[in-house]
């Protein structure tokens, strides 16, 4: 009663399982190309040569394989098979090969295909002449056992892949058709019985070869050093289906060569942001970029606002230009621009959402370069964006897609890659660098900030006070310690005509100040910024940090903060 | 009626009574004692949120703490109030990206009076 319920719990197991419990298995194993041992076979092309192993698995421990023959069929418009077959069994075996020509087993129906012993023993199954298919009978006999690992390998076969043509079916194209197995160590020979000679786990090749292309493909997108490369990944798709998402390294490269592998499809690249955790693309990258030296560089460039002279004289960079042409009429930098980037500016995001795919921008490196301001004007025809499509030159030995990238609002081109000299000067007037933990910025001087901060009963107190009375525009981010500070406010001592904007997040504070009125911001100037601390902080050093700063003179030019 | 209203003025004068206060001095942990006169001694060469760090004055008064990054960019500055000799503080660390910095302690005269190297972690 017991056997028969376990038999009954087992039985769908035993109809699911292919392989024998004893026995043989025989298998064929992929062993990659000639050229390349680990190409998986999902990346064979034509013209490739394959190399397949007759694998024997021998589950029967009171028997020893010292006989098998194996028969194995092929398709000729998809295989052709190359080069002599090398027999891993051992050294004293006998070996044979026959082969015929345009014959074709058909399966005997009345039992299991991959039943191999069976399908040859009992009758219903027949070799039958037909085009276009060879029979290959591998035979070995031995005094000792074959194999010498799990699956030993019997021989490897080698075959030159085809193009069968793209009607073709490449179904089972290489296939076992039939197997013997025996043990011949003993006083009489043991036949493996049929049922226990499967082919098993791999009966047939079914793979349809890629196109022969040998092109080495890449992709490398060049950013500018406050941009991390590796915070970026390239989507690929196949007729708008994606086909993969590979991460840039840190020269902002990847190769794309085992995504793009047919020369009548169509291919997209398209860039997108790859940080998590802790980095984040609007905190790291566009608040840093889109900052209010941006604004008053183009506040000098247009008529309205602070209107500091020499509209259309100021920004001489197309690509700079771009990244303030954030309004209609485009292609023109108009006041109603230089309004909406200090609108963001002052803390009412004017992305909203989807920051990245709105405001991070690429181009092909060579019309990157080129772009002028001419070309602005004129309207040229930028592809700025960030899909692209690939189109290789198959005939090349390899194809390299190199990009260029900005940032919407990036006036002063601080985080956007550079351009060669030749075209135009990416910064006005660099002359000074300053480099921080967390960015790089260059400027055309220099201005003293003092910071200090103090602990006043039960408040936590920070201030700074602008040392230069040549500014038309600062901004700080401050980041305080949040597990102990609340912040409570910012106090403005800039003089009255100023507009000063402040916006705080969980931990971190951006606040500045821009003059309109065509005059710095008063010297001294001072910013105070109030937190109520825990009752257990006894200490102020460490509770804040400045993660970044930003400043223009009365040109618009950036201005590095010094703090002491 | 006088003999409620007695016990309630000298509850109402102990209640009203400035509490005596006695400075207890604590024992300094064995890493952050100095023996000198004067000095600086963090907890050790790395120091992660709320360690503590023993600055040593002879002259006791206003202070600064200056953290500086590694390409010297002062990023924060602190004023404490010091008293002579130990004074055992806490470095808070949560609004600082990890990495090395250094320390500096200056005098309102913006004469370094003492510094260190520290890692943040």
């Amino acid at each position: 009663m017991i056997k028969k319920f376990i038999f009954i719990l087992l039985f769908p197991l035993f109809l699911y399982s292919q392989s024998s419990t004893d026995g043989a298995d025989v298998s064929l194993e992929f062993l990659g190309t000639t050229l390349d041992a680990s190409k998986p076979l999902s990346k064979v092309q034509v013209n490739d040569t394959i190399v397949i192993s007759i694998d024997i698995n021998n589950l029967d421990d009171q028997h020893s394989i010292t006989y098998a023959h194996i028969d194995v069929e092929y398709n000729t418009s998809a295989f052709a098979r190359v080069g002599n077959p090398t027999w891993k069994t051992p050294s004293a075996a006998q070996t044979s090969l026959f082969s015929w020509n345009n014959i074709r087993w058909t399966r005997n129906s009345n039992y299991d295909k991959n039943d191999l012993w069976a399908q040859w023993n009992k009758s219903g199954g027949s070799y039958t002449n037909t085009n276009g298919w060879n029979v290959d009978h591998w035979q070995a006999i031995s005094t000792t056992e074959f194999g010498d690992d799990t699956y030993g390998h019997l021989v490897e076969l080698k075959f030159k892949v085809k193009d069968a043509g793209a009607a073709h079916n490449y179904t089972e194209n290489i296939y076992i058709t039939m197997g013997r197995i025996a043990d011949n160590s003993g006083n009489s020979e043991y036949v493996y019985p049929e049922g226990e000679v499967r082919a098993h786990p791999t009966q047939a090749i079914s793979h349809t070869p890629l196109e022969d292309l040998d092109s080495n493909l890449s992709i490398n997108v060049d950013t500018n050093s406050n941009v991390d490369p590796t915070k970026l990944k390239v989507i690929i798709k196949e007729d708008g289906t994606q086909v993969a998402s590979l991460p840039l390294d840190s020269n902002g490269d990847v190769s794309i060569t085992d995504y793009v592998i047919s020369s009548t499809k169509t291919y997209t690249a398209e860039l997108q942001y790859n940080g998590s955790g802790e980095d984040n693309y609007v905190t790291d990258w566009l608040d840093n970029a889109f900052t209010v030296s941006d604004v008053a560089y183009l506040l000098t460039e247009t008529e309205g606002g602070a209107g500091h002279g020499n509209p259309g004289a100021v920004i001489t960079n197309g690509i700079s230009a771009l990244h303030g042409d954030l309004t209609d009429p485009t292609r023109q930098l108009t006041p109603q621009d230089a309004y909406k980037m200090l609108v963001h500016v002052l803390g009412d995001d004017i992305f909203s959402d989807d920051h990245f795919t709105k405001s991070f921008r690429a181009a092909r490196k060579a019309d990157f370069d080129e772009f002028t301001m001419t070309h602005f004007v004129n309207d040229s025809i930028f592809n700025y964006a960030l899909i692209d499509t690939i189109v290789p030159n198959w005939t090349a030995n390899s194809n390299k897609f190199e990009y260029k990238t900005g940032i919407l609002g990036d006036v002063n081109l601080n985080y956007s890659s550079a351009q060669p000299e030749s075209t135009e000067s990416p910064s006005p007037n660099p002359t000074v660098t300053r480099s921080t933990s967390t960015e790089n910025k260059t400027g055309v001087g220099t201005a003293k900030v003092a910071v200090t901060s103090k602990i006043e009963e039960d408040k936590f107190i920070v201030e700074l006070t602008l040392g230069s009375e040549e500014l038309i525009a600062s901004q700080f981010k401050l980041v305080f310690d949040q597990t102990r500070l609340t912040f409570d406010e910012v106090n403005f001592d800039t003089g009255n005509n100023t507009t000063n904007f402040a916006y705080a997040g969980d931990k971190l504070i951006n606040f500045g100040s821009i003059n309109q009125q065509k005059a710095a911001i008063k010297k001294d100037s001072k910013y105070i910024l109030t937190f109520t601390k825990g009752a257990s902080v006894n200490s102020p050093a460490g509770l804040f940090s400045i993660r970044n700063f930003d400043a223009a003179n009365l040109k618009g030019e950036l201005i590095i903060l010094d703090f002491e | 009626m006088k003999k409620y209203l007695y016990p309630f003025m000298a509850l109402a004068f102990v209640g009203c009574m400035r509490d005596i206060k006695e400075d207890i001095q604590y024992p300094i942990e064995q890493s952050l004692t100095i023996n000198e006169a004067t000095g600086l001694k963090f907890e050790g060469p790395s120091i992660n949120d709320a360690s503590q760090f023993n600055f040593k004055v002879e002259t006791g008064g206003t202070y600064y703490i200056v953290v500086k990054d590694h390409l010297k960019n002062v990023i924060s500055k602190s004023e404490i109030k010091t008293n002579i000799g130990d004074n055992v503080l806490r470095f808070y660390t949560n609004a600082i990206p990890d990495g090395d910095y250094f320390i500096e302690f200056k005098d309102p005269q913006d004469n370094v009076i003492e510094s260190n190297k520290i890692t943040i972690q």
